[in-house]
């Protein structure tokens, strides 16, 4: 898990707020459910508003 | 991570045995010792079973036999159950936290039944809290204890035996690599995601196309293109599993052959030999029909030649002295018959005169008709004397082609019986179809390379149309003021994907590199000939790759002992790319490993037992001078000993 967030980190560079979403999404995946979308569409909405989108 | 303790109760051979696995000094190394037959590779089954529930490396006689021990579930009479166990004990951290797996089977021997049934199975894990208190975990959840242990897609990384190491690269195809490298970087995870995020997408798209029928237009265009272009991938991802398997396959059948004579062209020459020697008897035959006429035309003519070169002497003597035909003129006698006179004397012929010429007419007619004969036959005569030796050249000549295809016969049948003995003790069935695989398959690569080929310019070609119609797709997006927010959604996302997958190919490229160097670095500790081998690499489909000093490929040619070396340093780069810090046990660690390399790996063992624990069961003579010298003082050692009298096994200390 380290491992892939680390390899995250470094293709994020200085953007938090994605790594911070990918994270999550991490944690999540790792859990395995089989429910997905209306999970990532939440964390899509909670994280897109401080998101900008030229990084 | 370690084993502790490992406990036994009516499993195989063992009807109650505890295996401690006390640390020697700073080292976590262990050495059991026992003779084929005592149990020793049903201790690495009894983990696997303990752990995964089956037993990967039964031998072939105990295959379908229950895990009990037989005496013991015979001897439990009607009814009785019995109870197998093996229980695992592992410490997880540096506090010594005890905790164990178990699994336990029931066996009960029916009324009527001469075999065991068992009746039920269970697994738990145990462990404590932090404060101490026993957790009990079952079945499921016991697993994924489990799997934190040691994943069962990687166990052959860790629990493993040696004997079969030397075959690992002809069994262990790139998919099986890959499938380990991508449990090891656990990048499914990122797959998944960026799959999911897609599905996401998508429904974004959806939502931003429903507010312009242009935006959803450019959408479907997009979708089309796109579906062109997966169903290519698709296609060519379908086209390189089946080169690769096909690969695979044709290694394993050169693999298959490389023991055996070029069956396939020996059993064809001699098909062909057949026919020759066939041809060459028919020949004789013929041959010896045509000497045999010739023979008995010329046996007639040869004993008869006397007196032919005898008649033709006398009738030539005849000829040339013009007795033949005699030189009679008959009318001078036919007139003085007509006329009854005599042409000399004129005096009358009488009665007894007359019937005297008429003799003597009759004797000259029947002497001209002889000299007749004997100068038509002459000519024949002589061709008889001039035939017989030509007639007799040509028996020669036959009497020679015949030795000739004699001679043939000979050396055909002699090539025919070499191939033959040659042949003796292969299954020429099995190999005439292994060569007929082997082609069978390198038509299937070459096809499908070709194919592949094709796919992939056909895909630049969907991909740039794509890209086109997701550009359009994006600008008519622009356009909508209301597809602001859904557009940056897509950003958001599509950016997301992009982060997964860039970061999953280099987590790969990462663990590919490791993974070589490590390799190399192992087997240039195990192998004796350092100066010989160069780098290891694994190619773009998980393939390993051998190089000699001089940059040659050679994974082809190396010796089955080398390639257990080459083998047992993978599987040790794997070990410790993976980052489970779960014990190591091999069976028959040093099998087929020549005595120059043999310490080398002993010495691996004492380097790799520093850092982790290592379980190595050994036969008497695997655990050669070679071996044992370098490892008695570092590693804990123990003997395995059968009791006939109960047929059971027990440990007992190792005293060489």
């Amino acid at each position: 898990m380290e491992r892939i967030l680390d390899f995250i980190r470094s293709e994020v560079g200085a953007d938090t707020l994605m790594l911070d979403f990918l994270k999550e999404l991490v944690l999540f995946e790792s859990d395995s459910p089989g429910w997905f979308k209306e999970r990532y569409k939440e964390a899509i909405d909670r994280f897109i508003d401080g998101w900008d989108g030229r990084k | 991570m370690r084993i502790t303790k490992l406990v036994m109760r009516n499993y195989r051979q063992y009807i109650d045995c505890t295996i401690d696995f006390e640390k020697k000094a700073r080292r976590d190394l262990h050495v059991v010792v026992g003779k084929n037959g005592v149990g020793k590779t049903n201790i690495l089954n009894a983990i696997n079973w303990c752990l995964y529930g089956n037993e990967p490396h039964l031998a072939k006689d105990s295959e379908g036999m229950p895990v009990g021990n037989v005496r013991v579930l015979r001897e439990a009479g009607q009814h009785k159950k019995v109870i197998v166990s093996v229980e695992l004990h592992i410490c997880l951290d540096k506090s010594e936290n005890p905790a164990f797996f178990v699994r336990n089977a029931e066996y009960r021997l029916k009324a009527g039944e001469e075999t065991p049934v068992k009746v039920g199975e269970d697994f738990s894990y145990f462990t404590r809290d932090n404060s101490g208190n026993t957790k009990i975990y079952r079945s499921g959840e016991a697993s994924t204890y489990v799997q934190h242990f040691v994943p069962i897609t990687l166990r052959e990384f860790f629990f493993f035996d040696g004997e079969q190491l030397s075959n690992y690269f002809k069994e262990a195809t790139g998919q099986k690599i890959s499938n380990a490298i991508f449990e090891l970087s656990q990048v499914d995870l990122l797959n998944r995601i960026s799959a999911r995020m897609e599905r996401v997408l998508s429904d974004f798209r959806k939502d931003a196309s429903a507010n312009s029928p242009q935006i959803d237009e450019a959408r479907k265009k997009y979708e089309n293109d796109k579906e062109k272009l997966d169903q290519n991938k698709e296609e060519l991802k379908t086209c390189q599993d089946q080169i690769a398997a096909a690969k695979d396959e044709i290694k394993r059948l050169q693999d298959a052959l490389a023991d055996y004579p070029n069956v396939e062209a020996m059993v064809e020459r001699r098909k062909q030999l057949d026919h020759k020697l066939e041809d060459i008897d028919k020949a004789i035959k013929m041959k010896k029909l045509e000497k045999a006429s010739k023979l008995y035309t010329s046996s007639k003519f040869t004993m008869h030649m006397p007196a032919i070169e005898q008649s033709i002497g006398l009738i030539d003597e005849k000829i040339a002295k013009g007795e033949v035909p005699p030189p009679i003129d008959p009318s001078v006698l036919e007139g003085v018959l007509s006329k009854n006179v005599c042409k000399i004397c004129g005096a009358k012929i009488d009665t007894a005169a007359a019937s005297r010429i008429k003799t003597l007419l009759k004797e000259i007619r029947t002497s001209k008709k002889v000299g007749q004969a004997i100068l038509s036959m002459n000519p024949y005569l002589h061709r008889i004397k001039e035939e017989l030796p030509e007639i007799i050249k040509e028996i020669k000549i036959l009497g020679k082609d015949i030795a000739d295809k004699q001679k043939d016969h000979k050396f055909t049948f002699a090539e025919k019986e070499q191939i033959q003995k040659k042949l003796e003790g292969f299954n020429e069935e099995k190999i005439v179809a292994y060569s007929k695989d082997l082609k069978k398959y390198e038509k299937l690569r070459d096809d499908k390379t070709e194919r592949a080929g094709f796919l992939k310019s056909i895909i630049i070609e969907l991909e740039r149309n794509a890209n086109e119609s997701k550009k359009d797709w994006d600008e008519e997006l622009e356009k909508n003021k209301k597809s602001e927010g859904i557009r940056n959604r897509i950003r958001f996302c599509e950016k997301a994907v992009q982060i997964t997958t860039a970061a999953k190919n280099n987590i790969l490229n990462d663990i590919r590199a490791k993974i070589e160097i490590e390799t190399t670095n192992y087997f240039t500790k195990l192998i004796w000939k350092k100066d010989y081998f160069g780098d290891v690499s694994l190619d773009s489909n998980y393939y390993i790759h051998l190089f000699h000093k001089m940059g040659m490929e050679c994974l082809g040619t190396i010796s089955a002992g080398e390639r257990g070396l080459l083998a047992f340093a993978f599987t040790l780069a794997m070990h410790k790319i993976s980052g489970f810090d779960s014990p190591i046990i091999i069976d028959s660690p040093v099998h087929r490993i020549s005595d120059e390399n043999r310490s080398n790996i002993a010495n691996v063992f004492a380097e790799v037992g520093e850092g982790k624990q290592i379980i190595l069961l050994f036969t008497p003579s695997e655990y050669s001078s070679e071996v044992s010298t370098v490892l008695s003082n570092k590693a804990n050692q123990m003997m395995l000993k059968m009791d006939v009298a109960s047929n059971s096994t027990c440990l007992e200390s190792y005293n060489g």
